[in-house]
């Protein structure tokens, strides 16, 4: 007997407990989920989390509710564009966004439109890594691709209206925490970098054609990234190329044409989408109708549907004589129904199903439309209001286009410059009011926020330009104290 | 041990580090010497010439383990050896040295007794008859035989020689032998025994000694982590609560008999219905976020609840949710969930150890992070058989009520309202006023938590134990009904059973242990608050029994959640299984040595069903015909746990006695649950099932835990005078990513009994009959959070349902959480100095002072992450260090102690300060604009309250930067920073918190009173009040009567505002008085908790009756409660329904 044999014969069970004890404490995975290197094996899982990043963005989380309001992409651009602007009221009232009075202390639905937009950019930022990180056989280099190109896509949808909303804003291209946790604001123009990056990428790589939405227009496609692209180039002033990509999707004619019968713009799958969003129609409150229709649309009675804004006088009134838009995008119903004075109260009108009609579990016939050809029309005409392509002249032959479908006639080649500026101005809000926040940012972006906005009514006291852009939710600076608010806000 | 080694990063507790680590440094040598001379066995090795007898007796100890008795007169006469032996043979070596001697040799249990050879020849073999020894006193084998008080033989009690402190201890059949002189005092000892003193006289043999119970508190046994110990000898902080304080209680839920009676742990229940969760808190809160669980470690007889040491995870997010929801239930219950020892019998419990310090729980190691509490359950104590029924019936009733304006003050108030904001009193603006019946006066208190409930405990058991088992069986049903007007009953039914067996020869110990319980609770929602309801508000039920939806549609109240009774018919039915079993096998296979197996098992299943019936809804405020709704949940949690032990006594190892524990720890559990949603019913008849649903929703999820250790213990006792206390655990747990499995936990404790020591008793006064001192540092951790957080998971559905599909794909995948592979065990570092005094004979009053300070750093919690990174949480590790330091003052004495008449009384008080110690970065964090590095986490930061401003009847508040404008930072500004005007700090954490028992028996009848109480401030009344004077917006009294009228008036509440138009500043006004100083005041009560009285007919009168026994007693759970607070229970602070009181009465009869 020695020390040595008493210290082996001490420590050795020891030893071999502790191997043991790796194995001890080695669980089998969760059954309700998967990790991400199993979500990415194949090519119909990574197409299910491709659909996890879609169906949030329109549907919310949950089959019970109502999703109207859950998400940038779920009505609530054009609700807070469309109340910061002039185009809504707040039916019987009105809201620290419709009378921009925005504070520090922020407002929800503007909280909404920032969590859910960065949820969006998280999902695609997922799919992208997870694309990137995985090493099955079974995932095949063309789904690889396309779906990496249609993350990229989407997160360069959710970006621009962030950084149209808001400024210069955090740019988390990762879901690693530690990276993005203690993040500063990115400057607006690198934001846009990014975007443009995204979606030269997408558009080298998504498909051509339908394929991946089974022939529907659910899915984004390169034309789709081209005319996004397009509006992004807009945005940022270089025209030649926003007329470019505009150019690009108008003259693919087999694919988008106008939809002359304004009545059918917005059917599922029209001439007219580039893009749609693709509502469930299982979800209890909502059924086949669209997140605008649902709102929209008056129901007689409480719940869904319930008119809870209308449009304001200054929009109504906008329309020329005799545009079909104002007959077929516009209606109006009693107030006494609501218990408020008789007379007319307008609501948006170019989805047609809604409360009242809506089927659960139906067959849809209208889908939610993000992107669609009227829009390059107004692209292209803006951009050689400014010189690109064929100037002036192109310009007024592009809006002609749009005019001619409204029953409106044409507009005169000898205008001014300012005067055709006026017009772009003025047929942009007449073909794209109450679609995801358009005039909010035309008014900004065209240098007329201040002129129109601080005149009305509604708005008085003018609180300050500062209100163009929205505050940072202070829930977003209490965790992340390297944001800064935007300026103004106290 | 490398765990200890980082201690010293503790400046404060360096040279005590450096003192520990010297200590770690010596024993394992200790150690090894005596596995040396154990290993060594019979043999000795020893050379040399005309060596004296002394020497050469001396390294036989040493060189075997044995120990010689002699006699000193004998060694006198004896000669030098001569000796040349080499591995020599022990009995040889003996029979070479005692040849030419006048004395020889015996050798009995490890003993080698030196005796006059001219005795030998007669000395007695162990079972001898006895033989009479000669006048001279001369050393003798005296031997005998110990049992316990339940007459059962008993191993491992010291015997001692009283003079010589030479001794032995008894073996596994209770035997001993020890050579003493006619005239010498034996004492015998062992925990949780009286120490007996017996003189041995002509006789050698002693026959049967009967140890008996402790009588003095410090011999008492304390179950502490893998053992026993006594008060006396312990070296870490545990405080035990007995049976007897557990049986008055008529509580089901046994943690509620544990307030007041153990210092340093604050208990609070979640709400006033029995089955709810209850909050545990030992020594202060470490954690920063408040979502997070500091409940501590619960082991029913040493199977863990692992359900229990979970929170803080978010219901929205389903792959998070898994352990709270075991603990607290699908969704929102009534009940806000279900306790997981709702339904354990307190009658089944014989103690609850609850271990506060890390001498105590480092042997739970990785769990023990915010102590422990062990429940051990009755086993039989008897070799009769004993029978038992216990029968009791109660009340309960609301404690408190607190005075809400009356219909005619109310109607008073709302018209002065509507006329200072110049509007009608009309069906337009004040429908409570006109369209409803202003003569209607309800207390809406009474009406809602008024009524009575319903208490009723029978149990039934059997106690018995005959040769070499013992068994106790025991039955009980509990049943208890809410306050609620409306319907709402808790029940519980338990089999308990126990079961106890050795062989023959004692070798071999089996135990087993097993609890069933079986809770159902059948509750609906209290409906509408006293604070929300006009006291003309119409009656909950129509005339034909329906809700009374048409009255309040009338007053053009209709739309959703305008009506507050819908939840009456919305009932949740839960039913939970739980059994809890133990077996433990223990083997004795030589003296001293213990091997043992710990096997328990527990399993859990719980069922509930909520439904939402068509009845319940809105008829007036629906597009669709409502349609009613059903949820069946599933939860089912089952594990086991092994637990191998080997335990070693070396009674003389070097000048002390010597205990090792070696144990591992194999741990299991899974966790599943099931949710069906079914939807769109269109009859109430058909909720009770699924399958009659036309939606439904299915969801599930599975969770594993596994959990393996390793731990010893070493505990080296010279004279019951010095302790030194050292344990050490190495844990995995399945709970982290790869490589962060495992973790190091361990401490040092040490006793000093001062009392013990010659030169400090002639310091003593003579009261003082005991003295200890004794310290404690070590490290424990916690796994606390959610199973596979370090894993990313993709998921198509959460807890509430399916995610939407999207184009042809019906089941996307979203990632459900914030990945963070990298987090590991918190570590918590706790010092602990405890002071023990016994006073008078006996130490029949005891005084504990014990002083702490625990370092809780590295901290593992749900951290709040901004959401734009995706999630707005995530479990990581974060650097904050938080400290509680506190003292605890227990006070224990039996005040009066004869034969008829006796008065016991316990006191005890607690003081925990809570401190941000340090956080690095604090800046970058969310908590930034919450805490104060410096300060504690329970600080509000508030604005200070004015009063109303006397010329407009707002509401003011100070502006303290005078910047003209009240702000509080905005979540810019860190707490009292000169920016806010937030700058009123208030401590929310109790100031102290204690409890007080006092007892007193005359002959037969007992009286016992507890009170626990607390110092605290806390949110009011006024919190929920905001702006007084809108409609459906009942005050407090004093508001009423203390509001301002008119320009110049100085008052406390704020101008009668009707609520009908939109007033920015009364609006502030109010938000800022709701986040002032002047919605907080003192929450402090002392509440009676429990008053019980028994009446035991005298023994003569029940055998008369054929009972051994029989038991009258009337027992009361908070019958007082002694406050100023401004509100209706201190506890809960808020308008739910409130704790009630019980009062029962019964009998219990032994056979």
């Amino acid at each position: 007997m020695n020390y040595k044999k008493i210290i082996v014969f001490i420590t050795l069970p020891l030893i071999l407990l502790q191997t043991a004890c790796k194995k001890l404490v080695t669980v089998d995975e969760p059954i309700s989920s998967i990790t991400t290197q199993e979500a990415f094996s194949t090519d119909a899982q990574a197409t299910a989390a491709m659909a996890g990043v879609y169906a949030p963005m329109i549907n919310g989380t949950t089959m019970s509710s109502n999703n109207v309001y859950t998400g940038f992409a779920a009505g609530l651009s054009t609700m807070t564009g469309g109340f910061s602007s002039d185009e809504l009221e707040v039916f019987g009232g009105t809201n620290p966004l419709e009378t921009n009075q925005l504070t520090g202390t922020g407002f929800y639905y503007v909280n909404v439109i920032w969590t859910s937009a960065y949820k969006t950019i998280y999902n695609a930022n997922g799919v992208i890594e997870g694309i990137a990180a995985s090493t099955s056989g079974d995932l095949h280099d063309s789904v690889r691709k396309e779906l990496t190109a249609e993350a990229k896509f989407v997160r360069a949808f959710a970006y621009t209206y962030l950084v149209n909303f808001f400024g210069d804003v955090p740019l988390a291209l990762t879901v690693d925490f530690n990276k993005t946790a203690n993040m500063a604001r990115t400057p607006a123009a690198d934001v846009y970098k990014q975007i443009v990056q995204d979606l030269k990428d997408a558009q080298a790589d998504l498909a051509a054609d339908f394929t991946y939405g089974y022939g529907e227009r659910i899915i984004p496609n390169k034309y789709a990234a081209t005319a996004l692209l397009a509006r992004v180039y807009l945005y940022l002033g270089q025209y030649d190329d926003a007329a470019a990509q505009a150019s690009t999707v108008i003259s693919n004619t087999a694919q988008y044409s106008l939809v002359q019968n304004l009545n059918n713009v917005f059917l599922k799958n029209s001439a007219e989408a580039i893009w749609q969003l693709k509502q469930d129609s299982a979800i209890l409150a909502e059924g086949t109708a669209t997140p605008e229709g649902i709102q929209f649309l008056p129901s007689p009675t409480f719940g869904n549907g319930q008119l809870s804004e209308n449009l304001s006088s200054e929009l109504v009134n906008s329309f020329e004589s005799g545009d079909l838009r104002r007959t077929d995008w516009v209606d109006s119903t009693d107030g006494s129904v609501y218990g408020l004075p008789a007379g007319n109260y307008y609501f948006a009108y170019k989805y047609k199903v809604g409360s009242p009609n809506f089927i659960l579990g139906g067959v849809d016939k209208e889908y939610y439309m993000a992107l669609r050809l009227a829009e390059q029309y107004l692209i292209r005409a803006e951009a050689e209001a400014k010189g690109s392509n064929g100037g002036a002249s192109a310009a007024i032959a592009d809006l002609n286009v749009l005019r001619n479908r409204a029953g409106l006639g044409p507009i005169s080649s000898g205008i001014t410059s300012d005067s055709l500026w006026s017009a772009v101005a003025h047929e942009r809000q007449a073909e794209l009011f109450c679609e995801w926040g358009h005039r909010w940012f035309d008014l900004r972006r065209m240098g007329l926020a201040h002129d129109v906005l601080s005149a009305m009514a509604v708005k008085q006291p003018w609180a300050g330009d500062y209100q163009f852009l929205y505050p940072i939710p202070t829930t977003e600076i209490v965790d992340d104290h390297f944001l800064v608010q935007n300026p103004g806000y106290h | 041990m490398a765990a200890l080694s980082g201690l010293s990063s503790e400046s404060r507790t360096l040279t005590k580090t450096r003192l520990i680590m010297r200590l770690i440094a010596v024993l394992p040598t200790i150690v090894l010497l005596n596995v040396h001379a154990s290993g060594m066995g019979q043999s000795v090795t020893l050379s040399g010439k005309n060596v004296p007898m002394k020497k050469v007796l001396s390294s036989v100890e040493k060189q075997t383990g044995y120990f010689v008795f002699y006699d000193a007169e004998l060694l006198s006469d004896a000669k030098p050896v001569s000796v040349e032996a080499k591995g020599m043979p022990l009995e040889r070596f003996l029979d070479e040295i005692v040849r030419d001697q006048p004395f020889t040799y015996r050798i009995a249990n490890k003993t080698i007794s030196l005796v006059w050879r001219r005795m030998a020849a007669d000395a007695p073999a162990v079972t001898a008859p006895p033989i009479v020894l000669e006048d001279r006193p001369v050393l003798a084998l005296i031997s005998g035989t110990v049992r316990g008080p339940d007459g059962r033989l008993q191993a491992g009690v010291s015997v001692m020689v009283k003079k010589t402190k030479k001794g032995t201890t008894t073996d596994r059949n209770g035997s001993f032998v020890i050579a003493a002189k006619q005239g010498d005092i034996l004492v015998f000892s062992c925990i949780g025994f009286a120490t007996q003193e017996i003189a041995v006289g002509k006789e050698t043999s002693l026959g049967e000694i009967r140890m008996k119970a402790a009588v003095n508190e410090l011999d008492k046994t304390v179950v502490i982590g893998y053992g026993t110990t006594s008060k006396r000898l312990n070296t870490g902080s545990v405080s035990t609560v007995d049976a007897a304080d557990l049986e008055k209680q008529p509580v089901m839920n046994v943690l509620l008999a544990l307030r007041g009676l153990v210092p340093g742990l604050v208990v609070t229940p979640t709400s006033g219905y029995a089955s709810s969760p209850v909050k545990m808190l030992i020594r202060g809160r470490n954690n920063i976020n408040t979502l997070v669980s500091s409940d501590p470690l619960v082991l029913i007889d040493g199977m863990p609840i692992t359900t229990l040491n979970l929170d803080g995870t978010d219901q929205s997010n389903g792959a998070n949710i898994l352990p709270n929801l075991l603990r607290y239930g699908i969704g929102n219950t009534p009940t806000g969930g279900e306790s997981p020892l709702f339904g354990l019998n307190p009658k089944d419990i014989e103690s609850i150890s609850v271990l506060k310090d890390a001498d105590a729980t480092a042997i739970y190691g990785s769990r023990g992070a915010n102590g422990v509490i062990l429940i051990t359950t009755k086993r039989s104590r008897t070799r009769t058989t004993d029978y038992n029924v216990n029968v009791s019936e109660g009340i309960s009733k609301v404690l408190r009520h607190y005075a809400l304006t009356d219909v005619h003050q109310y109607v008073a108030m709302r018209r002065e309202a509507l006329m200072n904001d110049g509007y009608p009193v009309n069906e337009e603006f004040a429908p409570d006023l006109t369209v409803w019946d202003t003569t209607r006066n309800v207390d809406w208190q009474k009406a809602l938590w008024g009524g009575t409930g319903k208490v009723t405990n029978v149990s039934t058991g059997i106690s018995a134990g005959s040769g070499n088992t013992s068994f106790r069986l025991n039955g009980n049903f509990g049943r208890q009904t809410e306050i609620l007007t409306i319907s709402g009953g808790s029940q519980a039914i338990n089999l308990a059973m126990s079961l106890d067996h050795h062989t023959n020869d004692g070798k071999f110990i089996t135990s087993f242990s097993s609890v069933y319980t079986n809770g159902s609770t059948s509750e609906v929602a209290q409906s509408g608050q006293p604070m929300t309801l006009p006291p003309d508000a119409p009656p909950m039920y129509d005339s034909k029994g329906g809700l009374n939806y048409a009255a309040w549609a009338a007053a053009g109240l209709q739309l959703e959640g305008q009506f507050p009774f819908g939840s009456l018919l919305q009932r949740t039915k839960t039913n939970t299984n739980t059994l809890n079993t133990n077996l433990t096998l223990n083997y004795r296979p030589i003296k001293g040595l213990e091997a043992k197996v710990s096997i328990g098992y527990r399993s859990s299943q719980n069922l509930t069903q909520s439904t939402n019936p068509i009845a319940a809804q809105n008829p007036f405020n629906s597009y669709n015909p409502p349609t009613g709704t059903a949820t069946f949940t599933g939860v089912e949690s089952t594990g086991w746990i092994i637990e191998p032990q080997l335990n070693y006594a070396l009674d003389h190892a070097g000048p002390g006695r010597l205990t090792i524990l070696l144990g591992g720890s194999d741990q299991y559990s899974t966790s599943r649950y099931n949710v069906e949603n079914g939807t769109g019913y269109t009859n109430d008849i058909l909720l009770r099932s699924i399958i009659n649903a036309p939606i439904i929703a299915a969801y599930d999820a599975y969770g594993q835990y596994k959990y393996a250790g390793v731990f010893g213990r070493v505990n080296y006792d010279i004279d019951n005078k010095y302790i030194l206390n050292i344990n050490g655990r190495r844990d995995g747990s399945s709970r982290f990513g790869p490589g962060k499995q495992f973790g190091n936990f361990g401490s040092v404790g040490g006793a000093w009994i001062l009392s013990d020591e010659k030169w400090f008793q002639r310091i003593l006064p003579s009261y003082v009959s005991f003295f200890k001192l004794r310290a404690s540092y070590g490290v424990t951790g916690s796994d606390g959070v959610a199973d596979y957080q370090y894993l990313t998971q993709w998921a198509s559905g959460t807890i509430s349902g399916l995610f939407p599909g999207y184009g042809g794909i019906a089941r996307p995948l979203e990632s459900q959480n914030a990945v963070n592979q990298n987090f590991h065990w918190q570590a918590n570092k706790q010092l602990n100095e405890g002071l023990e005094i016994g006073f008078l004979d006996e130490s029949r009053i005891t005084l504990v002072l014990e002083h702490y300070l625990n370092s809780c750093s590295n901290q593992l919690l749900s951290y709040p992450t901004a959401a734009f990174t995706g999630f707005t949480k995530v479990t990581a590790n974060w650097t904050a260090d938080v400290h509680n330091e506190g003292w605890e003052l227990t006070l224990n004495g039996k005040i009066i102690d004869q034969k008829d008449f006796t008065w016991g009384a316990n006191m005890n008080i607690s003081i925990n300060k809570n401190k941000l110690a340090s956080y690095p970065n604090i800046q970058n964090t969310p908590y930034y604009t919450t805490y104060l590095v410096g300060k504690s986490l329970s600080e509000a930061y508030l604005y200070h309250y004015l009063g109303v401003d006397p010329l407009t009847g707002q509401y003011a508040v100070e502006d303290m930067n005078h910047d003209g404008a009240i702000s509080s930072g905005q979540g810019n500004y860190p707490p009292m920073s000169p920016a806010n005007d937030n700058r009123v700090a208030i401590n929310l954490a109790p100031k102290f918190t204690g409890g007080m028992t006092t007892n007193f028996t005359y002959k037969g009848m007992g009286l016992s009173l507890l009170f626990d109480f607390v110092r605290q401030m806390g949110k009011n009344a006024y919190y929920s009040i905001g702006l007084p004077g809108q409609a459906l917006n009942n005050v407090p009294l004093e508001v009423y009567y203390n509001h301002w009228q008119k320009p110049g008036d100085h008052k406390q509440f704020a101008k009668f505002a009707s609520g009908n138009s939109f007033n920015y500043g009364f609006i502030t006004g109010a938000i800022n008085f709701g986040a002032s100083d002047g919605v907080y005041s003192d929450a402090s009560f002392i509440r009676l908790s429990n008053l019980s009285f028994f009446y035991n007919l005298p023994a003569k009168t029940a055998k008369r009756m054929g009972m051994k026994g029989c038991n009258f007693y009337i027992n009361t759970q908070n019958p007082f409660i002694f406050t100023k607070y401004k509100g209706v229970d201190p506890d809960l602070q808020s308008f739910a329904m409130p704790q009630p009181k019980i009062i029962t009465g019964g009998v219990s009869l032994n056979f």
